[in-house]
Parts: structure tokens; C-alpha cells; sequence
């Protein structure tokens, strides 16, 4: 049954792989662009012996929009709608991001209340990106009942974005120098309402899933990453927490409202496949306890301090490097600005592009065909932000 | 000859319609518990008319074509042997139990072929996947049903219908016949192997969206990937059939149908709820707690008929 | 591996006869939220086309077309088409949009095979199932314009120093950045600057460029930037949302930055023989012969009074014109070749038909001159002065000492500010009357709110009907105070006298300012019947000529905004006319 491939020139052509390429198991198996179990269009081209994987390739570019050199043709606000577009589940943090360089370059202050918003939509974002993860995991290994669950949920969270920024997924809500609306009404009752919620589906969740037996059976052990292996391939966010390194940008360097909020930094030891689903299964909870205290400490007052007209707006010349926590890993933006109304180079350090290349390329090796596309949704990849 | 040849010919529409009807309402069913209303309980109707409607944009030869024919083919012969409930099957001789055995391989084994032609490696590894399952379901299967024909001293399929017959009426339950309480874990094994015969989860590795984008069915369309349809909509009710034949006394048509759809249900229930092996820790699974369970059964078969 | 964990995943069946809670589109539909970005939607009526979302949207999913609307002051009939498309619901041109015209409502279907119809014409005549609104807090236009530093009032009634001290660099280039670039102020402009360009080149610290720009329409750009009527201001789109683009502030700004308009600005001339002659060297006599002479003319100036500048220098009082302004324009136009004779009055030793035999054209702006009166009982007398007279006697020098007494003014205009202001600063205490409320005057706003700093009474609604004098000198007045009929839709509101509610002022002297007209009585000894007189002002075709060939009218007396922009408009137009006209002689 297996594909008996004569010895096809590979993409990489190395005089290592030619014993295995010889053997009447070898095949070339291309997962992506177009395949259920890859998140986006993205790819993996690999090669297999038998059921084995013996050297994987990653295959990006599909989604290459050519971002960084569009924000440099655009007005500092045009790139605002433009910049959440780069990473599709968990947005808000380019947003953020974008708006931070902005403000340290031309000394724009945000006003408390804005930080705390801020706040409260990139935790939200966090939740949704969970769930969404959550989903996405479980469906790779089959269980399809826990995806249609967690986006049913996410959706909650949705709704409540829509009611506060006017869109579902692209919020397009922070600018510089704070949000572009205020909560509307009864905005943090609601939410704290869907908090409790969602407390009580996370046990549900654990119930048909985290627990289960047979998902432990499918991923524990699987695709390691060590401590060691972690720093090298410079691993970060939650996937660097699930090997046993308690580091977290919004408990290191925090910005925006979290050198306020109480919240423990998650981890767990393993590195494989099951902790870093379990970091963030933990995570979910910890996000819904900061959501909570932010709500509590929520300031009244201003939500923008404005920039000026944005048509004629110059920002000042500089550079700067901003970072956050996302769900994927550190998120960075670098902005050099020349004086002009545009920006003349921002370089978008995505986590994804560490995960998703170096590292899955990594893990992949050695493992079985019905691990890759689980062992890729575990990483929490985002083609998009490779390839930007 | 002529009840015959209508027999030959109905047998196979009553059974995709009951098979297409038990996926339309499982579908439902699924829905509901993942907090959806799901599609109309006759989709799966509209969707095989759909496929057998549309054409069939590329194919990759002889075999290749021939492949969904040679499957459906064998699915429906397999048909001729089992009783549709207490009513007596067209074909009916002893042994026919084996041979039923080694006709529902053909189905696969003719996938396999026009498969292979299409040289898409998904479709491969879903086929050696499917070959995989099937050689560990079948062992722990037909050591099940060696209990059975232990017990009830017959290879016939409707023989064994027959042994466990009774007085049915609607009042009057006569479900203590049932193999299934005479011989508990051989019943138990079977049902097991059911799950995967039927490649609902934890078993579903050959097609496994996922992992290998739908498997066997990725280079099939249309009216192909119709017929695959039907063919496992015809899986669905012959091992469903077999299962309510042999373990659950066949009985008439208002018995036998819901009691099939059950058993169609019970692996849904399951199906519902986990995620899927790796395919080699479904070999490990089969042969191991019900393979045991199945040696145990045999045993306890013949204290019973001591 | 417990058997709980094998087992638990069951308990996810307790969903099975729980209601699902997906929707059923489309038997259900789930409402989108009040905020909701959808598809865009335009109030027709309300948007002025300034294409401000065209220029913001980074995907030009915006296109201005061409419709068939009324055409108001300071509008277009450009509207925006969006193309759904390319748009990616950002809601950033809804949040320039200085009308708030524009939102995005809550619907978000479209479904079609056609390409085409992606294109939606957005415009509606009613609001409708809004969703992301404008939000004036959140407008992306900052509504407060740069601080103009002044003198106090308390400092400022005392003297008749200048009242702003002007933009500093750094203010100037943020206020300039307040611009849209819409255009609209350059059609309101009577001579048609070309603000956007030259706000471009002020906020990118290029002033010399800024005043070439401006010189290329108006020569008297610092004159402007110091007491223009400003009516760009006035249509300016920011303005709705908040402060107009500071756009006077910003030409005195970069005009007072050059020292010598000379060096920057090129003024080679290649001379013609043709001569022309101007009468009145106010602002329309001046900027025809500095657009004449830059043509290559030869340009006689004649004017009445020994220094040329008209009612600038005669009528503006020099707070708020310091006089080395007009000094250096002039000095600018004169550098080029212009020659001003001052102290020549034509019609009395030399009359025009000399000059039109004389020379190929003439072009007459002698300005306004004949103040019109209110014409009540008591009115006339030595006390009762008119503004112009009075301030052309302040402004040549004359001693008046208004010290304790209490003045009376009559009026809304730029003229009666002028002059209540001005007796305020001869040391007197000032009451103004005027007929309509105080948002129909016709006087500046900025000017209205520094009156009133200065200590000055505004009687609103309130209407002199007699003058009770005793001996001779006025002792007070009666007045009634007047209701407003707002019968006739689209004029002012005519004032409608309280005729049995009469009240008395005591005063001592009543300033009238209700408005001047020309003095034709000279032309009209010269030419009689030949020369067409409509309304009190000759009559000129598009190129200012009038009804004898060669004799060009501009400025106050054939205009009827009567101010220094409309002035410089007119010499320019004439210039051209002028020109055309002795081209194709
Ligand atoms: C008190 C006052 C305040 C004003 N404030 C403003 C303001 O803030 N902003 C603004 O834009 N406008 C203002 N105006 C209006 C503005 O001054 C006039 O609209 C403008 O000066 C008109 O220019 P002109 O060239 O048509 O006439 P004028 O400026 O009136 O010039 C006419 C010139 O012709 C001379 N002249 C008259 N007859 C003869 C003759 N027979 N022979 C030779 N020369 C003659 C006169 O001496 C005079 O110099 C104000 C006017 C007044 C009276
Ligand atoms: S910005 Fe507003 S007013 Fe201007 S053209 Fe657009 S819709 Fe009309
Ligand atoms: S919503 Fe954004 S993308 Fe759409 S037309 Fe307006 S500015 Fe352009």
C-alpha cells in the first residue's frame, strides 16, 4: 500500500537522507496548503518512510500580503485597520502593539482608563484564542464535538466585542494614544457574567476532554521540547512555560494595566504535547481571574487622548521595540520612523515564525503521520504572522 | 425466480435507504450534543442525489473507476446473506457465516485497488490504515463469533436468527433468547469490534480529515464519491444487521429496524465523545482487553454448554 | 488510567436535550450590535463632499462622484461611492467625517454573482438602521484650534497696540496640520487662494514657499492675514466639529516670517508700452496694478488722500491693522513699478474722461464712501457721528477725547465693532444696539467676544426709534426692543418692533454704523445717461468692465461683500479683464 516512489530529486537534496530515500517506503507527502489539519494556508512537505517522518520541511508563503512593506506605503493610522490583520485568531495584539510604538515614539500618553480596556480586550482576545485553540487541538485528534463547543463559546466572547468595538474578529479598536470608543453600557456586567460562564464550561470541557484518557493516550510525550531545546530554538509564551520556564512578558516587563493585577505565571514540566495543552487549559483560568480584577479596578475617566489630524500626521524620528504577551508566544513590533507621515520600516517579530518553522521542522522528525497536524496545533501556529 | 430477482433487487434499496436514513438522523444526533440543530434528517438523501448527479471531473484509469464499483458490488452481495431480521435471506446455506466473513473484505480490498491507482499518498495511508483496523477488529471479531457458533451449534446466519426466535408480539418480550444474555462478553466483544468495523471513533484512522484529509476519499468525486456514500451507508446497515441478527435475534421488521438503528446509535454515542487512536494503538487496543475478553468468552461458551 | 477518565467523556451527552444555541439563519437572525460596522450609508443632504473618507481610507474603496445635488456655499456636488469590495469596514472614514453624514450601518448581507453591484451608492435622504456613528468626542479631526496668545482687555482698551501677538512656529505647524485638504475654503475664497497648498508648505516649516503661494492670488496676503473677513473659515468642514482651521492666523503667520517679499518673490517684468490708469489706491486699485504691472504694463496710481490704502489705513483702526503692515505691502507693489500719486482726486482737477483718453484703460475703485443714516426724529446734529467719518478722523490723527462719556452705537457690522471698540480705547463708555439677535450680526464672532471683554453693553434685539435732545445736545434715547419673524424660509429674520414697550438710554453721543454705499455723483456729472447704474453701484460684465469701453469698476463699489478679499478678487479679475481686453483691441 505504501507509495513505492522512485528516488525523486527531494526539495533538499542531501547526501544524508539517501539510504532512507532508497527504501521502497520512501514517499514524498505534502500536508498543506489546502488540508483540513493545517492551520491556514500553510504547508509542510515531508518525508516519510512507512509511517515515520524522517525529515519535514516547512512550506510557508501562501499568506505572504507583503504586510511590513504596506505600512510603509500607508499614514500612521491607515496601518491601524491593517495590522490586526496579521495574525486572524488572536488580533487585538497588533492593535496593541502597533499603538504602543506609536505613543513611545511621539509621547502620546494613554489615558488609565484606555490602559485598562486595552487590558480587558487583549485578555478577551486571549479567551477566544484559547478556546479556539482548544477546538483546534481537540479536532486534530478527532474529537469534534469539544470545536464546536469551545467556538460556540468563543462566540460569546465575540458578541461582547462586537458590542464594544463594532466588529466580531478585525476589531480595529485601539489606536494611538488609547481606544477608539467607550465600554457601552452594562459592558462589564455582561462580561462578567459570561466569566462565570465560561468557568463552568471549562469543567465541562475537562470532562469530555482535558481528562479523558484517551487524549493523555495521545499526547503525553509527544513532541517534546526540553528545557534546553526551548531556549535554543528561542521558544516562547506558553509553549516555553509548558517546558518548565516561568517567563511571561506581562509578569516580566509588564505594560498596559498588569503591573496591577495579581495573576500567577502557569507552568508545567513535560514540554510535550500534553503540557502544552494543560499550560493553557490552566491559562484559561488564570486569563478569566485577571479579567475579574480588571473589571474591579476598571478607573473611570478618558479612553483617548487624541494624536494629531491623521491625514497631515507626522510622527516624530526614532525607532523603537515594543513586545506583549500573546497566546502564541512574544509578539513584537519594531518601528523606525524617518519624520515623515509614514513609517519608513516595521519589522513584525510574530512568535509563530520560531514555532512554525525551526522548531516544527524540529519536532516533526522522527514522528508519526497522525502526529503532525496535532503536534503543529499544539505549537499554536499562525501562518499568517510567518508570513505577513 | 421472480420473488427472487425482486428480493435481489430491493434488498440493496431498503438497505442504503435505512443506511442513509441512520447517518441523516445520527448526523442530528451528533448535532444536538455539540449544541447545534444540524441539518435535516434527509440531507444525507439530498447529498447522494447531489453526487450521483454531478460529473465526475477526473479520473485516474481503469482501476481507479472501477475501485467504488467493485466495493459497491461486494457490499451488495454480502446483502443477499444477511436475514432481514426473522425473514429468511435469498441466499442462506451453513457456513455462510465465514463467507460473509471474507465478502465484507471485498469491499475494502476493491477501495484498496482503485485507491492505489489514484496514487495520492492520503488515500494510501487511508487504505493501509483501513487494512490495519481490519486486521485487528477481525480477530477479536470472529473469536466472538466462534463463541456463537460454539453455542448455537449452526455456521448459518439464519439459523442462528432461528435459534434465538420466540413468540414475537408487541406485549410479550421474548428478548431472553437473545444470545447477547447467553453469551454477555462475547456480545460485549462483538460490539466492540463493531465501533470499528463501522469507523466511528475511536476507530475513524482511515479517513481521519486531519491527518489525511478524508483518506481513501480525497481523489474521488462526484458520482464516485457518491457511490462511496452508498457504500457505506450499505456497511452501516449489514454490520448493524449482522450485529442485531446474531446477537440480538434478528426479530420482525418493527424489532429489527429500531434495534439496528440502535446498535447504529451506541456507536454513535461513543463516537461522539473521544478522540481517535494513533492506528497503531488500535492494534495494540483490539489485541488486547478484547481479544482476552474473547478467549474468555469461548471459555465460559463451553462451561455453558457443559 | 482511572476509570473515571474513561468514562467521564459520556458526560457530554447531558447536551442532547438541552436547546442548541446556534441560529437558524434564516427562519432566525441574530441582530448585530448597536455599534456594528457594516455596509456604509450616507445622508446625501448632509455631506458637503469634502472627500475627507476618500482620502483616509487606505483601501480607496472610496471614489467621489459626481451627483445631482444642490449645490450650497461651501459644498460639492461630489458625494462618495464605496466599492464593498476593497473596503475592509474600518469605519476610519466615518470617524474623519467632519459632518457626521457618513455611518456604517447594521446591515452587512450582499449577495450577488455581478461584480458591480459591490459598488453601493451609499447616499440616502434618512437616517437608517445605524450602526458605528460618528462620535464627536472620538472625531479624528482635533477640534480645538491653536492657542492665539492676545493682550488682555484690561491692557488692551488702553492703547490701540495690536490686539493678537500671532502664531509661533511650533503652534503654526500643528494648527496647519488641522487641515483636510478638501478645498472646499478655496472656492469660498473670493480670490481663491490656495489654502491647502500653502497650510501643506507651512506645516513643513517652508514659509517662503507658503507666501509665494499666497502671492500668487493676493498681494495683500498680509493685510488678509491680519483683518480678512475670513469666509474660508467659514466653510471650512473642521469648523463643524469644532474651530475652523485657524487658516487667517496661518497666512499673518508666514507672511509676517518674510522680511522683504522682494527676495522671494520673482517680479521680472517685461514691459509693455500700454499705460493704464487706476483710481483709489485701496486694496482693489492696488492688487489690479500689482497683477497689471507684473504683466509688463505701465500703471498710474491716482489717490485722494496723501498715503495710498484706502479704507485699510482710513477706516480699519490700527489695533487691529498696525500700519507697517500696509506699509510694507505697499512698499512690495511699489517696488515693482506701480506709480502712486497721492493727493489727486479725480473729478474735481482731473476727471476720468482725461484719463480714458489718456491712457487704454481705467480702472476705478474709489470705494465707499456715503455712509447711510437711520433717519429717526433727532437725529441730526453735531453729536451724531457716522462710523466712518469718525474713524477716518481717528485714523488721520485727529484729537477726540471721549473720556467719561457715554457712547451709543448703532449697527452689527465689522464697522460698528470697529468703532465701539474704538471710542472704548478714546476712553468712553460704549452701549451697542443692534435690531436681530446676536447670532445674525454680521460681525465677527472672535470680534463680538472681545467687544464684550473689553466692557462693552451689547443691547440685542433693541432698535433706536428718537433722539431726545436738550439745548441742542443729545441727552438720551428711546428704543424699543423687537421680536423675530421667521416667516420668510431661507433670508434673515426681520426684526419686528415692540411698539408699546419703550425704553430710554441716556447718552451723550450716538455713533451710526449701519452701512455705506458709493459716491457716483462725479461719474455720473461725466458720463450721465451713457454709464449703467443698478442699485446704487455701476454695471460691469465678468471682466469688470462697465457699460464705456476702457473703464474698468471693482472693489466696494461694484461688489457687494464690500470687503478686502472681494477687493483684492476684483483688481485681479479686472488685471486679467484688462488684459484680455487690451489684447484684443
Ligand atoms: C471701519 C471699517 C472696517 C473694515 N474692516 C474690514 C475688515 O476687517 N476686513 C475686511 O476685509 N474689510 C474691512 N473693511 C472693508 C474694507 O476696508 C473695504 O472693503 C476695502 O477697503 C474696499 O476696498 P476698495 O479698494 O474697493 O475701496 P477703498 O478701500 O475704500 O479705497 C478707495 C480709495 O479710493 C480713494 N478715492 C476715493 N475717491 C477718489 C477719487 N475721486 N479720486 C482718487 N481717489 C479716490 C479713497 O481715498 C480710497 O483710498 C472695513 C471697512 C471699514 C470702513
Ligand atoms: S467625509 Fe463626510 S462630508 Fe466629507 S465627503 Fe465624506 S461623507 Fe461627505
Ligand atoms: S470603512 Fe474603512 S475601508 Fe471601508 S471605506 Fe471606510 S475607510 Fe475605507
Amino acid at each position: 500500500m505504501k507509495q513505492k516512489t522512485e528516488q525523486k530529486k527531494s526539495l533538499n537534496q542531501g547526501g544524508k537522507n539517501m539510504t532512507e530515500e532508497k527504501s521502497i517506503d520512501f514517499f514524498e507527502y505534502f500536508i498543506g496548503p489546502q488540508h483540513p489539519g493545517i492551520t491556514g494556508n500553510f504547508g509542510v512537505i515531508l518525508n516519510a518512510v512507512g509511517d515515520e517522518i524522517i525529515k519535514a520541511q516547512a512550506n510557508p508563503g501562501y499568506l505572504h500580503r507583503a504586510f511590513e512593506k504596506l505600512m510603509e506605503q500607508r499614514m500612521y493610522l491607515q496601518n491601524v485597520p491593517l495590522v490586526c490583520r496579521i495574525c486572524v485568531p488572536e488580533p487585538d495584539v497588533n492593535e496593541a502593539l502597533y499603538s504602543m510604538a506609536i505613543e513611545t515614539l511621539t509621547g502620546i500618553e494613554v489615558p488609565e482608563r484606555a490602559k485598562y480596556i486595552r487590558t480587558i480586550v487583549l485578555e478577551m482576545a486571549r479567551l477566544a484564542a484559547y478556546l479556539f485553540y482548544f477546538g483546534g487541538t481537540a479536532a486534530t485528534l478527532g474529537l469534534y464535538t469539544l470545536p464546536n463547543w469551545s467556538f460556540g463559546d468563543r462566540d460569546y466572547i465575540l458578541d461582547l466585542f462586537e458590542e464594544l468595538t463594532g466588529a466580531r474578529i478585525y476589531h480595529i479598536y485601539m489606536q494611538p494614544g488609547g481606544v477608539r470608543r467607550d465600554l457601552p453600557k452594562d459592558f462589564t456586567k455582561k462580561l462578567y457574567s459570561l466569566l462565570q460562564t465560561l468557568k463552568k464550561r471549562i469543567k465541562e470541557y475537562d470532562g469530555i476532554f482535558f481528562d479523558a484518557a484517551l487524549f493523555k493516550k495521545r499526547t503525553k510525550g509527544v513532541g517534546v521540547i526540553n528545557k534546553d531545546m526551548a531556549i535554543e530554538y528561542s521558544v516562547t509564551g506558553p509553549n516555553l512555560r509548558a517546558s518548565g520556564i516561568a517567563y511571561d512578558i506581562r509578569k516580566d516587563t509588564p505594560y498596559l494595566a498588569y503591573p496591577d493585577i495579581n495573576f500567577n505565571v502557569i507552568t508545567e514540566n513535560e514540554g510535550d504535547f500534553y503540557s502544552r495543552v494543560m499550560v493553557r487549559r490552566r491559562e484559561f483560568e488564570e486569563d478569566i481571574k485577571i479579567l475579574e480584577q480588571l473589571i474591579d479596578k476598571l478607573p473611570s475617566g478618558e479612553v483617548w487622548n487624541r494624536y494629531p489630524m491623521p491625514l497631515n500626521w507626522k510622527v516624530e524620528k526614532g525607532d523603537v521595540y515594543v513586545k506583549v504577551e500573546s497566546t502564541k508566544g512574544e509578539y513584537g513590533y519594531y518601528v523606525v520612523s524617518d519624520g515623515s507621515e509614514k513609517p519608513r520600516r516595521i519589522h513584525v517579530r510574530g512568535p509563530s515564525m520560531t514555532h512554525g518553522i525551526m522548531l516544527l521542522e524540529k519536532l516533526l522528525k522522527g514522528q508519526r503521520i497522525a502526529d503532525i497536524s496535532p503536534i503543529m496545533f499544539s505549537l499554536d501556529i499562525c501562518p499568517p504572522d510567518i508570513d505577513r | 425466480m421472480n420473488i427472487n430477482i425482486l428480493y435481489a433487487a430491493l434488498a440493496p434499496i431498503v438497505a442504503i435507504l435505512l443506511g442513509l436514513l441512520y447517518i441523516g438522523i445520527g448526523r442530528k444526533i451528533i448535532a444536538r450534543l455539540q449544541r447545534r440543530y444540524g441539518p435535516p434528517f434527509y440531507q444525507q438523501y439530498i447529498d447522494t442525489i447531489k453526487l450521483l448527479a454531478k460529473k465526475t471531473v477526473s479520473s485516474h484509469g481503469v482501476f481507479f473507476s472501477l475501485g467504488p464499483i467493485m466495493g459497491l458490488a461486494g457490499s451488495m452481495v454480502t446483502l443477499l446473506f444477511i436475514p432481514f431480521g426473522s425473514a429468511a435471506p435469498l441466499l442462506s446455506f451453513h457456513g455462510d457465516i465465514i463467507l460473509v466473513m471474507y465478502l465484507v473484505v471485498i469491499a475494502p480490498l476493491g477501495m484498496a485497488l482503485g485507491v492505489g491507482e489514484g496514487s495520492n499518498p492520503n488515500g494510501s495511508i487511508g487504505m493501509a490504515r483501513g487494512l490495519t483496523l481490519m486486521l485487528a477488529y477481525e480477530v477479536p471479531f470472529v473469536l466472538a463469533l466462534f463463541s456463537v457458533v460454539l453455542y448455537t451449534h449452526t455456521t448459518s446466519i439464519a439459523q442462528i436468527v432461528q435459534s434465538q426466535a420466540g413468540e414475537w408480539s408487541l406485549l410479550k418480550f421474548h428478548g431472553f433468547n437473545w444470545l447477547t444474555f447467553a453469551l454477555p462478553i462475547s456480545a460485549i466483544v462483538a460490539d466492540i469490534c463493531l465501533q470499528g468495523m463501522l469507523g466511528e471513533k475511536p476507530f475513524d484512522q482511515v479517513i481521519a480529515p486531519h491527518e489525511i484529509a478524508s483518506g481513501p476519499m480525497v481523489e474521488y468525486g462526484g458520482k464516485y464519491l457518491g457511490m462511496m456514500v452508498i457504500n457505506h451507508a450499505l456497511h452501516i446497515y449489514i454490520e448493524t444487521a449482522l450485529f442485531v441478527d446474531i446477537f440480538l435475534g434478528g426479530g420482525p421488521v418493527w424489532f429489527f429496524i429500531p434495534a439496528t438503528f440502535s446498535v447504529f446509535i451506541l456507536s454513535l454515542i461513543i463516537n461522539g465523545v473521544l478522540p481517535r487512536f494513533r492506528i497503531g494503538q488500535a492494534l495494540k487496543f483490539y489485541w488486547g482487553v478484547p481479544l482476552i475478553l474473547a478467549v474468555i468468552g469461548i471459555i465460559y461458551t463451553m462451561v455453558v454448554i457443559k | 488510567m482511572a476509570w473515571n477518565d474513561i468514562l467521564k467523556p459520556l458526560s457530554g451527552w447531558k447536551f442532547l436535550f438541552k436547546k442548541p444555541h446556534t441560529i437558524r439563519y434564516p427562519k432566525e437572525d441574530k441582530i448585530p450590535s448597536e455599534r456594528y460596522r457594516g455596509i456604509h450609508t450616507n445622508m446625501i443632504d448632509k455631506c458637503i463632499g469634502c472627500g475627507s473618507c476618500e482620502k483616509i481610507c487606505m483601501n480607496q474603496a472610496i471614489t467621489m462622484k459626481e451627483m445631482d445635488v444642490e449645490v450650497k456655499e461651501g459644498t460639492t456636488n461630489l458625494r462618495p461611492v464605496v466599492d464593498h469590495g476593497r473596503c475592509c469596514y474600518c469605519g476610519l472614514c466615518v470617524d474623519i467625517c467632519p459632518t457626521g453624514s457618513l455611518w456604517l450601518s447594521r446591515d452587512y448581507r450582499h449577495l450577488s454573482e455581478d461584480i458591480d453591484t459591490f459598488i453601493i451608492d451609499p447616499n440616502v435622504k434618512e437616517k437608517e438602521r445605524e450602526g458605528w456613528q460618528k462620535a464627536p468626542e472620538f472625531s479624528l479631526i482635533p477640534p480645538e484650534r491653536g492657542k492665539m496668545e492676545e493682550i488682555p482687555p484690561e491692557k488692551r482698551v488702553k492703547s490701540f497696540m495690536e490686539v493678537f501677538v500671532g502664531y509661533t512656529e511650533p503652534i503654526a505647524k500643528e494648527e496647519a496640520q488641522r487641515c483636510l485638504g478638501c478645498g472646499l475654503c478655496v472656492d469660498a475664497c473670493a480670490t481663491h487662494m490656495h489654502i491647502p497648498d500653502y497650510l501643506k508648505a507651512i506645516r513643513e516649516g517652508n514659509n517662503e514657499e507658503a507666501v509665494r503661494i499666497m502671492f500668487k492670488n493676493n498681494p495683500l496676503s498680509e493685510i488678509c492675514g491680519t483683518v480678512c473677513t475670513h469666509f474660508c473659515e467659514n466653510v471650512c468642514p473642521v469648523g463643524i466639529i469644532g474651530e475652523p482651521v485657524a487658516i487667517q492666523w496661518e497666512k499673518e503667520f508666514a507672511t509676517r516670517t518674510i522680511e522683504d517679499y522682494k527676495k522671494i518673490i520673482d517680479t521680472t517684468i517685461k514691459e509693455k508700452k500700454e499705460r493704464v490708469a487706476v483710481v483709489g489706491a485701496g486694496p482693489a486699485g492696488l492688487s489690479f496694478a500689482f497683477y497689471l504691472r507684473l504683466k509688463g504694463y505701465k500703471i498710474d496710481v491716482f489717490e485722494k488722500y496723501e498715503k495710498p490704502g484706502g479704507m485699510m489705513l482710513l477706516g480699519i483702526p490700527s489695533y487691529r491693522l498696525p500700519r507697517k503692515v500696509i506699509e510694507k505691502e505697499i512698499k512690495f507693489i511699489t517696488s515693482t513699478g506701480v506709480k502712486i500719486h497721492t493727493g489727486t482726486q479725480i473729478g474735481k482737477k482731473k476727471t476720468f474722461k482725461e484719463l480714458l483718453k489718456k491712457y487704454s484703460a481705467v480702472f476705478v475703485a474709489t470705494g465707499n464712501t456715503k455712509p447711510y443714516t437711520m433717519g429717526i426724529p433727532g437725529e441730526e446734529g453735531k453729536d451724531t457721528l457716522q462710523a466712518i467719518s469718525f474713524l477716518y478722523d481717528v485714523n488721520t490723527g485727529k484729537k477726540i477725547d471721549l473720556k467719561g462719556k457715554k457712547v451709543l452705537v448703532v449697527g452689527g457690522g465689522n464697522v460698528a465693532m470697529d468703532a465701539i471698540r474704538t471710542s472704548r480705547r478714546l476712553g468712553a463708555d460704549v452701549y451697542l444696539s443692534y435690531r436681530r439677535r446676536e447670532v445674525d450680526m454680521p460681525a465677527d464672532e472672535l470680534e463680538r467676544k472681545e467687544a464684550k471683554e473689553e466692557g462693552i453693553e451689547f443691547m440685542i434685539q433693541t432698535l433706536p426709534i428718537e433722539v431726545i435732545r436738550e439745548k441742542g445736545k443729545i441727552k438720551a434715547v428711546k428704543y424699543v426692543p423687537t421680536d423675530m419673524d421667521f416667516s420668510e424660509k431661507g433670508k434673515r429674520p426681520k426684526p419686528v418692533p415692540r411698539m408699546n414697550d419703550v425704553r430710554t438710554l441716556e447718552v451723550d453721543i450716538i455713533i451710526e454704523a449701519i452701512g455705506q454705499g458709493p459716491d457716483l455723483t462725479y461719474l455720473e456729472q461725466e458720463f450721465g445717461e451713457s454709464l449703467k447704474i443698478e442699485k446704487g453701484k455701476p454695471v460691469v460684465d465678468k471682466n469688470l468692465m462697465c457699460s464705456i469701453k476702457g473703464l474698468f469698476f471693482g472693489g466696494d463699489m461694484a461688489n457687494k461683500q464690500n470687503d478686502i478679499v472681494s477687493a483684492v478678487a476684483d483688481g485681479r479679475r479686472a488685471a486679467e479683464g484688462v488684459h484680455n481686453y487690451l489684447q484684443n483691441k
